[in-house]
């Protein structure tokens, strides 16, 4: 599908002061957290936790402080909770639980978001890493999804983004099996701790890798397998 | 653990972790660390590490924790470690290159001490080439930097090692630092030389002396995405003269490659799609040397250095296009030991500047006047009158006296008297010029003794001079001033961290009971978007918002509140203190200025009122005497 993404206004000869001050190649990632109604409770309590421990280790990190930017995408309902940061400027958002699930437009949201931001790192003169989505819901989309998983099995074809799918309790894992590529993974009982520690020390391998989001370098990049008995997850 | 001689090495608490072992501290022995590898080591790597050991150098320990002996588990049993100097206080070279971390890691340093780092790094690649290895795997990891600017190498055992005939291949590298030729090719194959190594030296070179950018990373003008392993392959340096015609626009507030001056030859030729010979190690520290010998300082900001054959300062330009300020004023520059002027020089200088000293005034009491001839006259004629006077009245008296009749008598010689006495005074005329000129002599002698009082400078001179003690004054108060101005701004980061952490809380996404989506659109319309924005006065001043829906409001801000923590790690934008520093400092040279100028300003005073004194002395003098002319004239016709 042909798809024109939005560019903020930057006018020529200037610079972006947050890439003068840090012209280090960007490894974007998208939490896509689901924060419908059924994550009410101790789910949506150890996600701000999980969230919190997510920026410490990856403070800990000074190559990932400066190369990895997260944002966040809540659905339930869709909405940008935080844009495009470094980690040292980011602030684990307190997220509250209410609303459905529309899954497939906070898909579509995410894409956008990154076609964004990858026009203002080309603006600014900065690499980039292939972006990462990590999609993590306790249920099954409420919308319409098939243009969302669409776009994400054409990103990962051709090599223009990585997609995770982890399934909380309660999560419908055959459609995300249907809507990612890889297989999705289980979060066993509410160890968003564990998760969020797997991801920061990924993302941080990933931001010592090379960059370059045409080649396969991303995938090269040895990650702890978090599906063992000690880990995180289990598949479905 | 134990040496290659069976001798127990015990380890003590962990330093740092890679991806292929741990690092630990050697007990009873502060100046050692041993790396215990995650895997066991192959028989290869094993004799690599024993070959290191053997063939050290004094150059190599220096400037590397070059491995000095290897580690078994335990004696004559496998291979799982080596032992290495300790490298302390040194940090990763990307912390200096970075402009953020640097603010942070090194406040002071500014761009010469990036030119002199580069150029360490230029005679250490140059010493380990000398010894016949390469380093490889060149990367922003494993160069650490010390506070002076030195540098060592850490990871020295992934080198590619030349010992006994043998090459112990580097089998690891980064594609950021890997030459064109090399970028797909299986490092643990590939005998690696220093021309390969010198392209990764040519890009930490290039990362410190622009801002941490990387040469390859620009704007593709070309369609599609530019990766930067391909933009590496394809020779699209984005700098330089040439860029366009590799379809490559320099990141938008960088300075230019020009700006290097005798170094930029050196980078066209490091980075171009072929090259059969990069620059050596040798070479780009001549020309970093030169490029050193050719600053000067910026005159609007002395953080700013460039070179002087430019026109004008690069700095200044890309930090007004990208508004981040790349160095710091370092507090010397600030305080002035650095600067040129002395100032307690200078106030010497203006306190031995002494006022003028007009003489003192000459007063008319002080001239010694005779009546003058006109004078004279008027007394002379004043004479003849009175005499006439006393006839008249003599006269009177007599007919008055006489055989007439007694009460006419009477009446004739009072007439007689006051015409006589009217004759004897009457000469109206002559004293009353004698009186007009006193009076315009006198004027005339204020006039010129103000005039002399102003010329001569006394009062000009001391006004000057209070307005410099002034400004020395507020000078001797600036590093106080300037403790307490940083002191403010650290003592706002709480309210400020507050502030941002508030401004995270929109109203329209928050659950207020009694704010519905109308509420929120019309405390939207009054500017109140986010619990930063939340004032009771300000909710109260909304049409509609009583003080019922106001508490609501702020209940829902305390809670919001009462959910923020302090993070005292979080510094004071560095932004912010180099805006205080920048303005203590421009205060601080225009003092400076002003001060330099004073002791000839002063001096200025003293010439003019010098030149007033010999110019109006004598005026001044001629209208006192005839004021005392003019004074004892009319005292002798009265
Ligand atoms: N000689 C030393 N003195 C002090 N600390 C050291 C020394 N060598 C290494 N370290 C610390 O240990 C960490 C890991 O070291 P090193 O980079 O050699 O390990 P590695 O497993 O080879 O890592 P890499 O992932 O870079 O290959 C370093 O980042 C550093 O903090």
């Amino acid at each position: 599908m042909s798809y024109d993404p939005q560019v903020p206004f930057q006018a020529t000869g200037f610079a972006l002061a947050e890439f003068a001050e840090n012209p280090e190649p960007r490894c974007p990632c998208v939490l896509l957290l689901d924060t419908s109604a059924s994550m009410g409770g101790q789910p949506i309590t150890e996600l701000n936790a999980g969230l919190v421990a997510f920026k410490d280790e990856l403070m800990a990190d000074p190559m990932a402080v400066k190369r990895v930017e997260v944002g966040i995408v809540g659905f339930g309902p869709v909405r940008t909770v935080t844009d495009f940061t470094t980690a040292d400027v980011f602030q684990p958002p307190h997220l509250s639980a209410t609303g459905d699930t529309p899954m497939g437009a906070a898909i579509e949201r995410a894409l956008d978001m990154i076609e964004a931001r990858k026009a203002v790192y080309k603006q600014n003169g900065v690499s980039y890493y292939r972006p990462w989505v990590f999609l993590l819901t306790d249920g099954a989309p409420t919308d319409a999804w098939a243009n969302a998983a669409t776009r994400i099995r054409e990103g990962e074809a051709t090599k223009k983004l990585m997609f995770f799918a982890v399934g909380v309790e309660g999560a419908n894992m055959q459609i995300l099996s249907q809507i990612a590529t890889r297989d999705p993974l289980k979060l066993k009982g509410v160890r968003f701790r564990d998760l969020f520690s797997w991801l920061s020390s990924s993302l941080g391998s990933v931001s010592r890798s090379n960059p370059g989001n045409g080649s396969d370098t991303a995938e090269v990049v040895a990650f702890s397998n978090p599906v063992t008995p000690n880990g995180w997850a289990s598949t479905a | 653990m134990f040496d290659r001689r069976g001798q127990a090495i015990p380890l003590g608490a962990k330093l740092g972790t890679g991806g292929e072992g741990n690092v630990f501290e050697v007990l009873d022995h502060r100046k050692l660390v041993a790396k215990i590898y995650h895997q066991p080591l192959t028989d290869e790597k094993a004799t690599k590490l024993a070959h290191m050991a053997e063939i050290s150098t004094p150059a190599l320990l220096q400037l590397s924790a070059w491995p000095t002996d290897v580690l078994f588990d335990r004696p004559g049993g496998k291979a799982v470690g080596l032992l290495m100097a300790k490298v302390d206080g040194h940090k990763p070279v990307h912390l200096l290159y970075g402009p953020k971390s640097r603010q942070k890691e090194f406040p002071d340093a500014q761009w010469p001490f990036l030119i002199h780092t580069a150029a360490n790094v230029a005679r250490a690649f140059a010493a380990v080439h000398e010894h016949g290895h390469v380093i490889g795997d060149v990367n922003h990891g494993n160069l650490l930097v010390s506070a002076e600017g030195t540098v060592k190498f850490i990871d020295c055992d992934s080198f590619q090692v030349h010992a006994h005939g043998r090459h112990y291949l580097c089998e690891v590298g980064v594609s950021t630092h890997t030459p064109p030729e090399l970028q797909d090719i299986s490092f643990r194959t590939t005998r690696r030389t220093a021309n390969h190594d010198a392209f990764g030296l040519a890009v930490m070179v290039f990362q410190l002396l622009f801002m941490g950018r990387h040469p390859y990373s620009g704007s593709y003008l070309g369609k599609g995405e530019m990766p930067l392993e391909d933009a590496i392959k394809g020779g699209r340096f984005a700098y330089g003269p040439g860029a366009a015609s590799r379809l490559m626009k320099q990141p938008p507030g960088t300075i230019p490659l020009e700006a290097t001056g005798p170094v930029a030859p050196l980078f066209e030729r490091a980075f171009s799609a072929v090259t059969p010979l990069r620059p050596t190690a040798l070479e780009w520290r001549v020309g970093l040397q030169a490029l050193m010998q050719g600053l000067g300082q910026c005159q609007a900001n002395p953080a700013h250095q460039y070179l002087q054959t430019l026109a004008t300062c690069p700095w200044c330009t890309v930090e007004r296009q990208s508004g981040f300020l790349f160095f710091t004023i370092t507090a010397a520059q600030a305080t002035g030991t650095v600067l040129h002027l002395d100032v307690s020089a200078l106030w010497q200088q203006i306190k031995a500047i002494r006022p003028p000293q007009p003489p003192p005034l000459a007063a008319p009491s002080s001239f010694q006047a005779q009546p003058s001839s006109s004078a004279g006259a008027v007394r002379a004629r004043a004479r003849g009158r009175q005499l006439i006077g006393w006839l008249v009245a003599i006269a009177g008296f007599i007919i008055g006296l006489g055989p007439a009749d007694k009460h006419g008598g009477i009446l004739i010689v009072i007439a007689a008297a006051f015409i006589g006495w009217k004759i004897g005074s009457s000469d109206s005329d002559g004293i009353e010029k004698l009186r007009a000129a006193q009076r315009d002599a006198s004027r005339v002698y204020e006039d010129m003794r103000q005039r002399w009082y102003e010329a001569t400078g006394d009062v000009r001179f001391s006004n000057k001079l209070r307005e410099l003690e002034c400004l020395k004054a507020e000078y001797d108060r600036l590093p106080e001033e300037r403790r307490q101005r940083l002191n403010r701004l650290e003592n706002g980061r709480r309210a400020k961290q507050l502030e941002a952490f508030l401004d995270r809380f929109r109203i329209n996404a928050a659950t207020i009971p009694g704010i519905g989506d109308g509420r929120k659109v019309t405390l939207q319309s009054y500017g109140i978007e986010t619990a930063a924005d939340v004032k009771r006065d300000r909710i109260l001043n909304i049409p509609g918002f009583g003080p019922a829906l106001t508490n609501r409001i702020m209940a829902w801000h305390k809670t919001v509140t009462a959910r923020f923590v302090f993070d005292p790690n979080q510094g004071v934008n560095p932004a912010e203190i180099s805006k205080v520093e920048a303005d203590i400092l421009k205060r601080k040279q225009e003092i400076e200025m002003a001060l330099a100028r004073g002791p000839a300003e002063l001096q200025a005073i003293g010439a003019q009122s010098q030149a007033a004194m010999v110019a109006l002395r004598q005026q001044v003098e001629a209208a006192a005497r005839q004021l005392a002319q003019a004074e004892v004239d009319l005292r002798s016709v009265q």
